[in-house]
């Protein structure tokens, strides 16, 4: 029997300068059916879909919508076409209300008068015949959480009549309970008889909410294949194209003297208080993990105590020194900090790799002295970390704009562990890097702790924080949950996460 | 003479800040799209120029007002293709055009007009009086005996409110400074309205210019602005990115200027010199002083590329 | 050896492309204003490097050119854009006059300390505003230019008062002890040239070889990491201001010390905006900031012989600058997203991509 497509993309090519982001794709998309599209970053998903989306155009290739050959120039005629997107950064104005969201570009259908009013009356009205969820018409966005600003996406691509969803990562920013609700909406909307791309790296939510899998990597299609006749096992082995560890070597800890040590901690921010009186330590010989979603106060936490940010409260000690007024001068002479973002904070994209792998030790003999620098020294260095860490460049001259993330994000790890203090702070030491990087850092991140160091690793991958720490704190709202044992399950620290505290048995 | 006084320093309060509140309108618009044109003070000059030069050869005022707008939109077009199509920094392709307004402008006026000893006087716009309403005591005098200029000038900031929160348009366009992407993955033109955004400033800027020369000065001179494209962007800063703030904040400056001059006309002690440097001091207490007051738009001079 | 290559291309090719490129553009607009271009191209050279008091009329006008266009480019590393050359040029010199005029002693105090009277004024006058970007946020664009509004009343208030001497509105004369010696002799070419090119070069050595030069790079490329690495920003933005101040007030001083001995009222044929367009030139470069004032002073140098031979004003050498800084901006875009060699290179892909399409279907 002939299937139903909805979509089909045949031999889709993208060329970007130097860069073949697309490489003959061929993709498709049944009535009905929620399909997982599956890859490592920068395996080309996001380009195939920015092509089905109109956002990009392709440099070869065809594309047909229900059974139509259809030239998709715009994110309107996509949308013309009945193809609604939920993009990964959402595509929402802050200081907007909901219903101005939704209604935004809508001119033609609604006339030119638009005010808040008026938005927040014809949503009311989408309202009647939407039976899924409901968001308050005239909050302003930034006052949502984010689990309802992607139902406000959600809102707006079905206001604009999409009957064919793609949802671009859309549980990176979510808590488990958060995704658990998503998946629910995303089944009634299957059963509705939408049909849905659902895009992501996560192996267990692709196993468990799709129908069908097409695996990306490098550019290239490897394979497409029905979720029930397969398991996590082999859709890993094609993603990354070889066998992966699920489980990291590690070795027991042996834990130390404390090196760092919070008390009482609160930090205030423009809105509030972002820490709410924390107290930890981290010794010799051990990480400590620190999950939760992204944005409960991991990066102020983080800011505080390298001296980024000022603390409203408490006291931070290092090796028993009081260094609760520590500069992040002072911090970066003897401590690390691989920081959350590379690009807008660990690297200087201009730089050359060189310059880069000094940048917090540059202040430092011998790659400077009496306010000389010293470039035979920084090019030894250099050399050495390229080839102790395997980054991939032509040479230490090379502007670090021109390496990949993950080669980026060695530049990084390498400048920071190499310091060779007593403490490393690593905040998502691994987002958006590929796979056999990934491994190689957190293989890197587990010598150290071998070697005696104290570890403090702040990550939004749940799976990161289980596979490396000895203790994992959860953090909700600026408080810690608990601190509890990487064996503790998953289901219980995904409540922790949600905001319930740990339960002393 | 105190209510004569201050009669007048009124009126010419909201003269001097006509051209102020034009281009900082346009200045406005443009930067509620993601686009601060710190060209506007070279667009004020080829305005008033222009303007200048049409009159100057026989053309009518209007036509006058016509060259100048024409002279403002062929610059926010330039403007727009170097930063919105090129995505070249907005900063310093602003600062090269001041830089050409300054010369092409004193270039073609020595070469067309000449440098003799008489100056080269133009007619101007004419003070009309409102039958009736500018009987009313004060406000009468105050508000309904001006120039046309002026009157339509204070017409278009409802106007551009209006269309900034009241239509579609206007919360596309906004929506432009704060989020292009989004607005894009809504199926907009974004390109497109930025493009408009900027031509239409270029085109208020060189109004608030040619009212230098056809409604308030009646000759040219080099760099007849004199800086008052920058005031009109402290202004916008003032006004909080709001028509009304706008017009408040022109009127502010427009009080200064014309207070400078009504203490030098008295013979008031303070020397001449600092009067003149009042503009410019109030500028940067507002621009230190105000700053934090609203948020710009959140992608300013991020050129947008997808 | 191929990196000298790319050096001399984008260095010193490429600007002397966007230079002929702007001055033939302005010489269609002298065309079109119906005067003669060549004659005004050719009496710009002549008037610049025609002769010895000429080629020494340009490298004395090159003096304050250098001093501020380095002034804006070593700001413009910490990503401060000074537009305010202009003004710290002039409150450099209204410092210096004072000072100048004031105190009488040997000349071997007087000089060094006139200097640094002229520098800490241009300095201080930065300094505000680099004062007032860290603590508030104001933009340094606008601020700068106030500044210079400012700064030119100031100047005009002191001549018309407290500096006034005689019925002109104009400072006497600077005591003989501030009188810069003359370097070439028989010209009014003056140590300060020196001064200025040895400046070149140490700011070179400072931006490239140093821990300072490395920090104020990082503060202006990536301010968020600069203050991650633990580099403090702040005080790298306001040691860059009183440097970058008190180049362009010292190019005042000098100027008065050099060749005017007294100020009036404009004192400042615009140096200061055209060290923008110089620094740009330069790609920010401290040691081709020589160059490119070098150029800019031949500009100014003949722009006079031009207005009187050919008729045509001297304003137009801002159209030709304004040109210059379009270009510099354009290639540097060109370079980040669709230069020639990529294009061609995307070509090449494209065609194989093409092909590979083509082999399958007809498999």
């Amino acid at each position: 029997m002939e299937k139903n497509y909805v979509i089909v993309m045949k031999n889709i090519c993208k060329q970007y300068p130097g860069v073949l982001a697309n490489d003959q794709v061929n993709f498709n998309l049944e009535a009905g059916e929620i399909h997982g599209l599956l890859g490592e970053n920068g395996a080309g998903k996001s380009t195939l879909m920015n092509i089905l989306y109109g956002m990009q155009q392709p440099t070869a290739g065809d594309i047909f919508i229900n059974g139509k050959k259809t030239q998709i120039d715009s994110p309107k005629k996509a949308l013309d076409c009945g193809i609604g997107m939920v993009h990964q950064h959402f595509m929402l104005i802050k200081n907007y209300s909901v219903a101005a969201n939704v209604m935004l570009g809508m001119r033609k259908k609604l006339g030119l008068k638009l005010d808040e009013q008026l938005a927040s009356k014809y949503l009311e009205d989408f309202y009647q015949e939407m039976t899924h969820f409901k968001v308050d018409t005239k909050v302003k966005i930034e006052e949502l959480p984010v689990g309802l600003q992607q139902r406000v996406e959600i809102i707006k691509i079905l206001f604009r009549g999409a009957k064919i969803l793609i949802l671009d990562e859309p549980t990176a920013v979510l808590t488990p309970h958060e995704t658990d609700e998503l998946f629910i909406i995303l089944k009634k909307f299957k059963i509705d008889g939408y049909s849905i791309i659902f895009i992501s790296h996560k192996l267990d939510e692709i196993m468990e909410i799709t129908d069908r899998v097409t695996v990306m990597r490098a550019g290239k299609v490897i394979g497409e294949v029905q979720t029930k006749r397969t398991n996590k096992a082999e859709l890993a082995r094609m993603m990354v194209g070889r066998d992966v560890i699920f489980s990291l070597p590690k070795k027991p800890a042996k834990i130390g003297e404390v090196v760092l040590e919070v008390k009482n901690l609160a930090v205030a921010v423009e809105w509030g208080t972002a820490i709410k009186n924390l107290t930890f330590s981290v010794s010799r010989g051990e990480i400590l993990g620190v999950a939760g979603v992204d944005g409960n106060g991991q990066k102020e936490l983080v800011e505080a105590i390298v001296g980024l940010r000022p603390k409203s409260a408490g006291t931070v000690h290092i090796m028993q020194q009081d260094f609760t007024k520590i500069t992040p001068t002072e911090y970066m002479q003897r401590c690390s900090h691989i920081p959350e973002d590379r690009h807008e904070v660990g690297v200087i994209l201009d730089y050359s790799i060189a310059d880069n792998l000094i940048l917090t030790t540059h202040v430092q003999e011998p790659f400077s002295y009496k306010g000389m620098l010293n470039e035979k020294a920084i090019m030894k260095n250099a050399l050495e970390q390229i080839t102790d860490y395997g980054i991939k460049t032509p040479g230490p001259n090379v502007k670090v704009k021109s390496l990949s993330g993950g080669n980026q994000q060695k530049v990084v790890v390498s400048r920071e562990i190499s310091k060779c203090p007593e403490l490393l702070i690593a905040v998502n030491p691994t987002r958006g890097i590929d796979v056999g990087s990934i491994e190689e850092i957190q293989l890197k991140i587990l010598a150290e702790r071998d070697q005696g160091k104290a570890i403090l690793l702040v990550s939004t991958e749940l799976d990161e924080v289980l596979a490396l720490s000895d203790r994992v704190a959860v953090i909700y709202e600026g408080e810690f949950m608990g601190i509890t044992s990487p064996e503790t399950p998953r289901a219980s620290i995904g409540l922790m996460m949600a905001g319930s505290r740990l339960v002393e048995e | 003479m105190d209510n004569v006084f201050i009669i007048g320093l009124l009126q010419a309060t909201l003269r001097m800040a006509t051209p102020i509140l034009l281009a900082a309108l346009g200045c406005l618009i443009a930067e509620r799209a993601g686009i601060l044109n710190i060209g506007l003070e070279g667009q004020m000059l080829c305005g008033a120029f222009f303007g200048y030069l049409t009159v100057y050869f026989g053309g009518s005022l209007w036509l006058g007002m016509f060259a100048a707008g024409l002279s403002g939109v062929l610059l926010g077009l330039v403007f727009a293709y170097l930063t919105v199509t090129k995505l070249n920094n907005q900063m310093i392709v602003g600062a090269a055009f001041n830089m050409f307004a300054l010369g092409i402008t004193g270039f073609i006026y020595k070469a067309v007009v000449g440098v003799t000893g008489t100056t080269n006087t133009i007619p101007q716009f004419k003070v009309i009086s409102i039958p009736l309403l500018s009987k009313i005591p004060i406000i009468g005098k105050l508000l309904f005996e001006q120039n046309i200029l002026v009157y339509l000038t204070l017409l278009i900031v409802p106007v551009i409110w209006f269309v900034l929160w009241k239509t579609s348009y206007g919360y596309e366009l906004r929506a432009i400074g704060e989020h292009p992407s989004a607005v894009d993955s809504l199926g907009i033109d974004v390109i497109k309205y930025k493009y408009i955004a900027v031509i239409l400033q270029g085109m208020l800027a060189a109004f608030g210019g040619a009212y230098l020369t056809l409604a308030y000065a009646n000759a040219f001179v080099e760099n007849l602005s004199a800086g008052r494209g920058f005031i009109a962007m402290a202004v916008v800063i003032f006004g909080s990115w709001n028509p009304f703030g706008a017009l408040l904040g022109s009127l502010v400056f427009g009080f200064a200027d014309a207070f400078q001059m009504r203490m030098q006309s008295i013979g008031i002690a303070i020397p001449y010199h600092f009067m003149l440097m009042l503009p410019y001091v109030l500028t940067v207490l507002i621009l230190a002083g105000f700053i934090k007051k609203a948020k710009p738009p959140a992608m300013e001079t991020v050129p947008y590329k997808r | 050896m191929k990196a000298n290559k790319g050096i001399f291309i984008n260095g010193i090719l490429k600007p002397i492309f966007y230079v002929i490129l702007a001055l033939l553009i302005s010489g269609i607009i002298i065309l079109l204003t119906g005067k003669d271009p060549i004659l005004a191209m050719v009496s710009l050279g002549q008037g610049a490097v025609g002769g010895k008091r000429q080629l020494a009329e340009t490298l004395l006008k090159m003096v304050p050119l250098l001093l501020c266009g380095l002034s804006v480019a070593i700001a413009y590393r910490t990503s401060f854009f000074n537009i305010g050359a202009e003004g710290q040029f002039l409150m450099g010199a209204l410092a210096a006059t004072w000072f100048a005029v004031g105190f009488d002693l040997p000349a071997i105090i007087m000089l060094p300390m006139t200097f640094v009277v002229g520098a800490l004024a241009g300095g201080i006058w930065c300094l505000i505003v680099g004062i007032i970007k860290i603590k508030t946020g104001a933009s340094e664009i606008i601020n700068t230019i106030m500044f210079n509004y400012i700064a030119l009343r100031l100047v005009g208030w002191a001549v018309n008062g407290p500096l006034k001497d005689g019925y002109l509105p104009q400072s006497s004369e600077v005591n003989s002890g501030a009188v810069l010696p003359i370097l070439w002799q028989g010209t009014r070419l003056h140590i300060g040239f020196l001064i200025a090119l040895a400046l070149a070069f140490i700011l070179q050595f400072i931006l490239f070889k140093t821990v300072f030069g490395y920090q104020i790079r990082a503060v202006g490329l990536n301010l968020k990491a600069a203050n991650y690495a633990g580099i403090k920003s702040a005080k790298r933005l306001i040691q860059t201001c009183l440097i970058s101040g008190g180049l362009a007030g010292l190019a005042g001083a000098i100027e008065l010390m050099g060749v005017t001995k007294r100020l009036f009222e404009i004192f400042s044929p615009g140096y200061g905006y055209d060290a923008i367009a110089v620094s740009l030139l330069a790609q920010n470069n401290p040691a081709g900031v020589i160059l490119s004032s070098l150029l800019f002073a031949v500009l100014r140098g003949g722009a006079g012989q031009m207005q009187r031979n050919a008729d045509v004003s001297f304003v137009i050498i801002y159209v030709i600058q304004a040109l210059i800084i379009v270009f510099v901006v354009m290639s540097s875009s060109d370079k980040n997203s669709n230069s020639v060699i990529q294009k061609l290179i995307q070509k090449i892909s494209l065609q194989k991509a093409e092909k590979k399409v083509d082999s399958k279907g007809g498999a």
